[in-house]
Parts: structure tokens; C-alpha cells; sequence
């Protein structure tokens, strides 16, 4: 499973109303195209960190402004 | 790794149960409006809607009150108690301890007591460390009382702190249990490279209380709540988990998941990573705030009052908090 796959996996199972996976787009923005606030956002790092096997260090992640970001960053944090 | 057991011949088993918030309530629409914010601002956020707060009362006042009532709902008196906890972060004073003033107050000659400091993690510590007592034969009544009144120790300027805290208090007395009942396993963990995470850096031998302090606001408590957020949820489904294993168990036993009441946010996201239904989670910190060690003991009356612990039911109690720390306890009820 590639990692956007996945990752769209750890958002679904927070349960954020109105969002489904074709929402999930690389482009798709936190903040303003997901509804996320900061707390959304560590939820789903944390998440990630037992999904991806990663220790997501919050303040490399501070800008993290879309999909495509994270993923960029788990990838990263995953050695690929 | 910190300690997961599950080993224990003679379980203790919670044979009374008792509450004490101060009459004085402090709603949120009230203290939005001394903030300069909206009653939708504070609820929003952490889905708190009213908090006790103390006057002329203090920790001792609030946890003997409850320690009196988890007595009588356990039908023992004062002299059978062997051993008293009082697992507070807000201590009347520095010395003497809060629980020798309850044990003069109450009258428990017969009884040891001390305070234990694992703040939010504080009643899960108590009643694992009660439980020992127990286990080992030494005691066959021990009471467990978590008490804070915080109130002193907010900053009533610093909106993303002061919305939280309230004041109260809960009991329980331990007996022995037979081998399918009461404790069953427990976890307690602690990493104190967290220390600044959530603290109150002044009125200590670190840094003595001075004008300056005050001044600076040092004495008042300061948090980080993104690094709490971080710290909970990477902890507290881990431990849950482990705890339960201990003895056989995974999640979808749980009757009742009895959480530190921190802030709804976090319990939800807790609760979602743990894939927990709401029904089994017990959440009331919208009419109390976040009372630290006395928010599990307030939870857990709640939820023996409104039916929703039968007997049998395997109830988890999990605390986390400055230290840092965290504990789990799982109980057949």
C-alpha cells in the first residue's frame, strides 16, 4: 500500500465529519480544504506513528500544510 | 519498560465510593465574560461548561468530606482504616502531609498515612500502591483519596489554562476481593523529561517563593497543551492495551473506560485511536473541569450511580498527567 494510501486510511478513522477518501487528495489542504485545526493535525501525526512505524517530530511539522506534505514527510521520516 | 502486573493472590476490590465538590460554581458564560471571550470560545474548546471552585476551602476540607462518604458507603469506621492516600498535586501545605491533616480530621488512629504526588496520574497511582497493601496481606482497609482544589493555582488572565481547572475530591476504601474480582492487572509509568511540560516552577526549594516570582507568575501552574495532546495520545491507548493483556483481555472486553476527565479532545481522540464506542466511555468534565487526581474517583462515582457499572463489568481507569506520568488500572467490578 503506498503511503497516501495509508494515510488516507489514518484519517478516516478519526472520523472527521464530511470527509471521505476522494477528499483526500494530494493537494487538499488542513486547514482550509479539510476543516483540521491544530488538534486535528496531532491526532493525525500520532496516528501515523503507529500506522507508518515513525517518530514525528512536531517541530519539523509546523508548516505541514497539505496531503502531499505529509506525505513527503513520512516518506522522509521512513527513509524512502 | 515501566511495570505491567497482573500477578497479585488477593486482589483489592473498591468496596466504597465517595465524591465532595464545593458548593461554588463558576460557569463558563461567567468566566468568558471576565476573559473578554465567548461562553462558545471556552466550550468549543474544551467542552467544559462549569467548574466547582472552592472558597475558604482547601484540599483537606474536600478530600475528607469524600473520604468520609466512601467510608460510609463502604460501611466501615474510621478506626478500621490501616492506611491512607492522599494523591494530590494542590497539598494544604508543603509539610506536613495532606493526608496526616485528613487522618486527624477523620479520626483514623489505627491508620499510616502519606500524599503521593503523580498529579493528573495521581489516583491511579494511589489505588495501585493501595493495592499492594492489600495484595501483601498487610492491610484489609485502605483508603484512597484524590483531592485538589487548583483554583489557587490558576492564572485567571491566561485563557488557554484557566478554563480548565476545577476543584473537588473522590474516595475509595480497598478491602480484599477474591481471585475473579477487584484489581486484576495495572501499569504505572513516569518520564521525567516532561517535567517542564506541565508544572508549577515556583514555591519549591528550586525556586523559593520571592516577590519576583509572583510577579512573573511563577507560582501559577503552565502548560504546554500541544505537547500534553502528544504525550496522551501516543501513551494512553499503548498502556491500555497492555494493561488489558496482561490478563487476557484486549478492548472489546471493556465494559467501561474510565479516563483522566482532561479535556474532551483528548478522551475523543483517545477514545477513536482505541476503537472505543462513546457508551463506553465515561466523560462528566463538562460539569467539573479538569480536577487532576480527583477527576477518576468524581468519573467513577458518576457512572456506579447511574447504573452504568454492574457488577462483573471490567472497568479500565487510566491516568496521565505532569511528570510526566500515566497508569492504568483493570478492574472486575
Amino acid at each position: 500500500m503506498s503511503t497516501i494510501e495509508k494515510l488516507r486510511e489514518v484519517i478516516l478513522k478519526m472520523k472527521k465529519k464530511n470527509i471521505t477518501a476522494a477528499d483526500l487528495k494530494p493537494e487538499a489542504r488542513f486547514l482550509q480544504d479539510l476543516s483540521f485545526d491544530s488538534q486535528d493535525q496531532t491526532e493525525m501525526l500520532v496516528l501515523a506513528e503507529e500506522a507508518f512505524g515513525i517518530t514525528v517530530d512536531f517541530q519539523e511539522v509546523k508548516n505541514m500544510t497539505n496531503i502531499a506534505a505529509a506525505v513527503e514527510y513520512i516518506d522522509k521520516k521512513m527513509g524512502k | 519498560m515501566a511495570p505491567t502486573y497482573a500477578g497479585d493472590k488477593i486482589h483489592a476490590r473498591i468496596a466504597g465510593l465517595g465524591i465532595y465538590v464545593p458548593d461554588n460554581i463558576l460557569t463558563s458564560a461567567e468566566l468568558a465574560g471576565r476573559l473578554g471571550v465567548s461562553e462558545e470560545w471556552i466550550t468549543s474548546r474544551v467542552n467544559i461548561h462549569e467548574r466547582h471552585i472552592a472558597v475558604g476551602q482547601s484540599t483537606s476540607d474536600l478530600g475528607a468530606a469524600a473520604a468520609q462518604r466512601a467510608m460510609a458507603d463502604a460501611g466501615i469506621s474510621p478506626s478500621d482504616v490501616n492506611l491512607l492516600i492522599v494523591a494530590t498535586e494542590t497539598p494544604d501545605r508543603l509539610v506536613p502531609s495532606t493526608a496526616c491533616i485528613i487522618q486527624d480530621r477523620l479520626g483514623l488512629v489505627n491508620a499510616a498515612a502519606f500524599d503521593l504526588n503523580a498529579a493528573c496520574s495521581g489516583f491511579v497511582y494511589a489505588l495501585t500502591v493501595g493495592s499492594q497493601f492489600i495484595a501483601s496481606g498487610a492491610c484489609q482497609n485502605v483508603l484512597v483519596v484524590g483531592a485538589e482544589v487548583l483554583s489557587p493555582f490558576a492564572d485567571w488572565s491566561d485563557e488557554q489554562t484557566c478554563i480548565l481547572f476545577g476543584d473537588g475530591a473522590g474516595a475509595a476504601v480497598l478491602q480484599p476481593a477474591g481471585p475473579e474480582s477487584g484489581i486484576l492487572a495495572w501499569n504505572l509509568g513516569a518520564d521525567g523529561s516532561g517535567k517542564d511540560i506541565l508544572t508549577i516552577l515556583a514555591g519549591g526549594s528550586q525556586m523559593p517563593i520571592t516577590h519576583q516570582a509572583i510577579d512573573e507568575k511563577l507560582h501559577l501552574a503552565k502548560m504546554n497543551g500541544q505537547e500534553v495532546f502528544i504525550f496522551a495520545m501516543r501513551k494512553v491507548p499503548a498502556v491500555t492495551e497492555q494493561t488489558l493483556a496482561a490478563v487476557g483481555l484486549s478492548i472489546e472486553n471493556v465494559d467501561l473506560f474510565v479516563p483522566h476527565q482532561a479535556n474532551s479532545h483528548i478522551i475523543e481522540a483517545i477514545t477513536r485511536r482505541l476503537g472505543l464506542a462513546p457508551e463506553k466511555v465515561m466523560m462528566n468534565l463538562e460539569r467539573y473541569g479538569n480536577v487532576a487526581a480527583a477527576s477518576i474517583p468524581i468519573a467513577l462515582h458518576e457512572a456506579r450511580e447511574t447504573g452504568r457499572i454492574k457488577p462483573g463489568d471490567i472497568v479500565v481507569l487510566v491516568g496521565f498527567g505532569a511528570g510526566l506520568t500515566w497508569g492504568a488500572v483493570v478492574l472486575r467490578w
